[in-house]
C-alpha cells in the first residue's frame, strides 16, 4: 500500500493540473451556455411565430444530442485555426471541448430560461406593458430579476453536469484529468496503479461537485417553501 | 474541393458561427519559420517510443527523433526553433496533419495503402514493427489461424485491429490505452493481447509483473513505421526524406534502438497492401437496390456512406445500433428497478437508508466515464484474486460491465425521482387506504405506487432519454455500440462527417421511439379528472 502511494505521489501535480483544466473547461462552457441559453430561451417566448419555432427547434436539437457525439462532431470537424482578415485565431483542443460542451448545455439552459419565464405570472408582463416598457425592457427590468431566482438552482445543477462531462474530452485527446491518468498509467506501465489512480479521479470530482449539488438542492427547497 | 467546403460548412453551421474555414495550404517550412515551432503529432501512451515524465514532458524514441529534427530545422532556418509534441490517437492524427495542426506525424504509424492516399509517407522508415501475441505462459496457442473465434485485447486506433480481425476471424476488444488492455489481459478478459513486437518485448524485460507471460507465434503484419506529412509540399517532404536517410545511414537510429533496448530493425520497403474491397454481395436485399445510388453519390460528390453499399460495413453499423438498443433497454429496465427499491429503502431503517443515500450521492456527483473506468478495472482486479484457471469469468464481458455501470448511474437518479413521486401521494390518501383495510404492502402496491408512477413518469421518462444518450460512454471500454462501430468505420474510410450524421440520426430515432412509447403509456395511465 505504502509502495503504491510512493509510486503515484510524483504524478499528483500532473493530475491536479489536469483537474484544473476540467474546471476551466466547465466554467467557460457554462458561461457560453448561459449567454446562448438566455438568448434562445427568450426567443422561445418571442412574438413572431417563426422566431419562436426556430428557437424551439434549435433548443430541442441541442438538448437531445448525446454529449459525447457532439464532442466528436466538434473535435473532428472544426479546424484547429481560423483565418479572419489576416488574423490567425488558433483553436486548441481544450477550447474545442468548451464549444462542444457549451452546445448541448445551451439547449438545456434555454429550457431552464423558458421554464422560468413561463412561471412568471402573466399579470407581470401586462403591468410592465402598462408602464410603457419595450419588450426588451420588460425582460430586462421586470421579468428577468424575478425569473433569475427561479433559474439559479437548475442552472447550478447544469453547471455540475457540464463540469462532469468535461471528462468526456479525454476520449479526444484533451489533456484533462482522465487523460492525464491514462498517460500516467501508460508511463508507469503498472496495472496495480489502475485502481488508486481512477479512484483519485472519482474522489477529486466528488469533492468539488457534491457541495455544489447540495447547495443547488437547498436553494431549490427554499424556493419551494416560499 | 466542394465537398470539403460543404463539410466545413456543416461544422460551422453546427456552431452557428458564420466564419468560413480556410485550409492552410502554405509551405510548411515557411509556417515553421513564422511560428518558430515545429509541431509533431505523436501518441504519448506508447512506451518506450513516447511517454510522459511526471513533469508532463514527452520523452522516448520518437521524442529524440523530434529533437534531432528540431536541431536540423534550427540550422536550416538560421534561428532557434522550438519543438512541440501534440498528443494524438489513431483517430485524429491524420486530420491534424491535414489541417496543419502538426507539421509531421512521428509515431508508430505504419504504412498502408489507404493511408498513402491521405498523407505522404517519408521513406526510408525510422523503425519497423509487426504484431505479436502476448499471452500467459500456460495458454496453448498453435497458430494465428487456430485463434478463430477467440477474443484478443488491443488498443484503439491500432493498425492491427481490423487486419487481425478480418484475416483470422478473432474478436478484438480495443481499449483506450495499452495499460487498460494489459489489465484486461491480466483479468482474463481475453486470451492474449495483440501489440507491437517492440513494446511487448520491452514489457517482458522491464517489469516483474509480467513474469508468467510470453510472446507466442511469429510476427505478423510487419510494416515500416514512417514519418508522414500532409500532401502538397514537396520541399518539406524532400527535407524529411534526406533526414530519414541520414538517420539510417549515420547509425543514429541504431544507437537509439540500443539505448531503448529495442530489437534492431532493417528499413522495409513500402508495401502495397490490398485496397479496400467493396463487398456488395452480402448486403441485405433492400439495400442492394439502393447501393448503386450511394456509390454514385460517393464518386460524384464525395459523400461517402459505405453503410449503404458495403456489406461488411453495413453489418458492423447495424450490430452497433442493436448493441446500443440492448444497452439502453437493459439500462432503462434496471434503472427503474433500482429506482423503485432504492426509493423504498430510503424510507427504511437507518443503516440501509444511509447506504442508499451514499450510493445515490456518489454516483450522481462523479462523471459516469470515470465510474465506468473504475468499475471496469476495479471489479476485474478485485474478483481476479479468487479465480484461477483458463475459462473467462462472467465479468470478462465489457458489455455486461458497461450495462451495469450505466444502470447504476441512471438508477441513482431514478431513486430520487421515484422518492419524490412517492412523497407526492397525499397523506390523506394513504390514511384513507388504511381506513379501507389495506395492509402496508397492499396499500403500497394498490394505492401509493400507481399514483406515484403517474406523478413521476415525466421525470422518469426524461431520465430514460438521458440514459439512451449516456449509453455512448460504453465506447470507452470497447463495447461495439453505435459510436464505436462508426469510429471503426471512419478510421478505415475517413468519412467522419457522414458517420457522425448517421450516429446522430440513430440516437434521435431511438429517443423518438422512447418518447412515443412514453406518450402512449402516459395517455393510457391518465386518470380522468386526476389532474395534469
Amino acid at each position: 500500500m505504502n509502495e503504491i502511494i510512493l509510486a503515484s505521489l510524483p504524478w499528483l501535480p500532473l493530475m491536479l493540473k489536469g483537474f484544473a483544466l476540467n474546471l476551466w473547461i466547465g466554467l467557460l462552457a457554462m458561461l457560453l451556455a448561459c449567454v446562448a441559453g438566455v438568448c434562445l430561451g427568450a426567443l422561445q417566448r418571442a412574438g413572431r411565430p417563426w422566431l419562436r419555432l426556430s428557437a424551439r427547434l434549435l433548443t430541442q436539437l441541442l438538448r437531445n444530442s448525446p454529449w459525447l457525439v457532439v464532442m466528436f462532431f466538434v473535435m473532428h470537424l472544426l479546424p484547429y485555426e481560423w483565418h479572419v482578415a489576416g488574423q490567425v485565431i488558433s483553436l486548441p483542443a481544450w477550447l474545442k471541448a468548451v464549444f462542444a460542451l457549451a452546445l448541448p448545455a445551451a439547449g438545456n439552459a434555454s429550457e431552464i430560461v423558458r421554464g422560468a419565464l413561463q412561471s412568471i405570472p402573466r399579470t407581470q408582463w401586462e403591468a410592465a406593458t402598462a408602464l410603457g416598457y419595450s419588450p426588451v425592457g420588460q425582460l430586462r427590468h421586470v421579468i428577468l430579476p424575478q425569473a433569475l431566482r427561479l433559474m439559479l438552482p437548475p442552472a447550478l445543477g447544469l453547471y455540475c453536469v457540464v463540469t462532469m462531462s468535461s471528462a468526456l474530452a479525454s476520449l479526444l485527446g484533451v489533456g484533462e484529468l482522465l487523460s492525464a491518468s491514462r498517460e500516467i498509467l501508460a508511463a508507469t506501465a503498472r496495472t496495480d496503479l489502475l485502481l488508486p489512480v481512477y479512484g483519485l479521479v472519482l474522489a477529486l470530482f466528488f469533492i468539488y461537485i457534491f457541495p455544489l449539488s447540495l447547495l443547488a438542492r437547498s436553494l431549490e427547497r427554499r424556493l419551494a417553501h416560499r | 474541393m466542394v465537398t470539403a467546403a460543404i463539410k466545413a460548412w456543416v461544422a460551422a453551421g453546427l456552431l452557428a458561427v458564420s466564419l468560413v474555414a480556410v485550409a492552410d495550404d502554405g509551405p510548411v517550412l515557411q509556417r515553421i519559420a513564422e511560428r518558430g515551432v515545429v509541431n509533431a503529432c505523436t501518441n504519448v501512451e506508447n512506451r518506450p517510443f513516447a511517454y510522459l515524465t511526471p513533469s508532463g514532458q514527452a520523452v522516448g524514441f520518437n521524442a529524440d527523433l523530434l529533437e534531432n529534427l528540431r536541431q536540423v530545422l534550427s540550422q536550416r532556418l538560421g534561428r532557434p526553433i522550438a519543438a512541440q509534441t501534440i498528443a494524438t490517437s489513431g483517430a485524429n492524427r491524420v486530420p491534424f496533419v491535414q489541417q496543419g495542426k502538426c507539421d509531421v506525424i512521428i509515431t508508430g504509424f505504419s504504412v498502408t495503402e489507404e493511408r498513402q492516399r491521405l498523407v505522404d509517407f517519408i521513406f526510408p522508415g525510422f523503425y519497423a514493427s509487426g504484431a505479436v501475441l502476448l499471452t500467459r505462459d500456460d495458454q496453448p496457442v498453435e497458430s494465428w489461424e487456430s485463434l478463430r473465434g477467440a477474443t484478443l485485447c488491443s488498443s484503439q486506433g491500432s493498425t492491427y485491429n481490423q487486419s487481425v480481425a478480418e484475416r483470422y476471424g478473432v474478436n478484438i476488444l480495443a481499449f483506450a490505452g495499452l495499460t487498460e488492455s494489459a489489465q484486461a489481459l491480466r483479468d482474463r478478459r481475453c486470451i492474449g493481447q495483440v501489440m507491437d513486437e517492440a513494446v511487448a518485448r520491452l514489457r517482458l524485460q522491464d517489469s516483474q509483473q509480467w513474469q508468467g507471460y510470453r510472446i507466442q507465434l511469429p510476427v505478423i503484419l510487419e510494416a515500416p513505421w514512417s514519418m508522414a506529412v500532409a500532401k502538397g509540399d514537396p520541399q518539406w517532404r524532400e527535407l524529411l526524406e534526406q533526414l530519414a536517410l541520414h538517420w539510417r545511414q549515420s547509425g543514429f537510429l541504431y544507437d537509439l534502438e540500443s539505448r531503448y533496448g529495442l530489437p534492431h530493425k532493417h528499413p522495409l520497403d513500402p508495401i502495397h497492401g490490398a485496397a479496400v474491397v467493396v463487398d456488395s454481395q452480402s448486403l441485405p436485399y433492400f439495400l442492394q437496390r439502393l447501393s448503386d445510388g450511394f456509390e454514385r453519390l460517393n464518386s460524384s460528390t464525395g459523400w461517402n456512406f459505405p453503410v449503404f453499399y458495403d456489406g461488411w460495413t453495413a453489418r458492423q453499423f447495424a450490430s452497433g445500433i442493436v448493441t446500443t438498443l440492448q444497452l439502453s433497454a437493459i439500462g432503462i429496465i434496471g434503472s427503474c428497478v433500482i429506482g423503485l427499491f432504492g426509493a423504498l429503502a430510503m424510507g427504511a431503517a437507518r443503516p440501509l437508508r444511509w447506504l442508499v443515500r451514499g450510493y445515490v450521492e456518489l454516483l450522481r456527483n462523479t462523471p459516469s466515464l470515470a465510474q465506468l473506468y473504475f468499475i471496469y478495472f476495479g471489479v476485474g482486479a478485485l474478483l481476479r484474486g479468487g479465480l484461477e484457471g483458463g475459462a473467462a469469468p462472467w465479468y470478462a464481458n465489457p458489455f455486461g460491465l458497461a450495462a451495469l455501470c450505466i444502470t447504476l448511474h441512471y438508477g441513482a437518479f431514478a431513486v430520487e425521482i421515484v422518492r419524490t413521486g412517492l412523497l407526492a401521494v397525499p397523506a390523506s390518501t394513504r390514511d384513507a387506504a388504511l381506513a379501507l383495510g389495506y395492509g402496508r404492502l397492499g396499500r403500497l402496491w394498490h394505492i401509493q405506487l400507481p399514483l406515484a408512477l403517474r406523478a413521476c413518469l415525466p421525470a422518469l421518462g426524461n431520465n430514460m432519454v438521458q440514459l439512451i444518450k449516456g449509453s455512448s460512454i460504453a465506447y470507452a471500454v470497447a463495447v461495439p455500440e453505435v459510436l464505436y462501430s462508426a469510429q471503426e468505420i471512419w478510421s478505415e474510410r475517413y468519412n467522419v462527417v457522414e458517420m457522425m450524421l448517421l450516429v446522430l440520426v440513430t440516437y434521435f430515432c431511438a429517443m423518438a421511439l422512447l418518447a412515443w412509447a412514453l406518450h402512449r403509456l402516459e395517455r393510457r395511465l391518465r386518470i380522468p379528472g386526476g389532474g395534469a
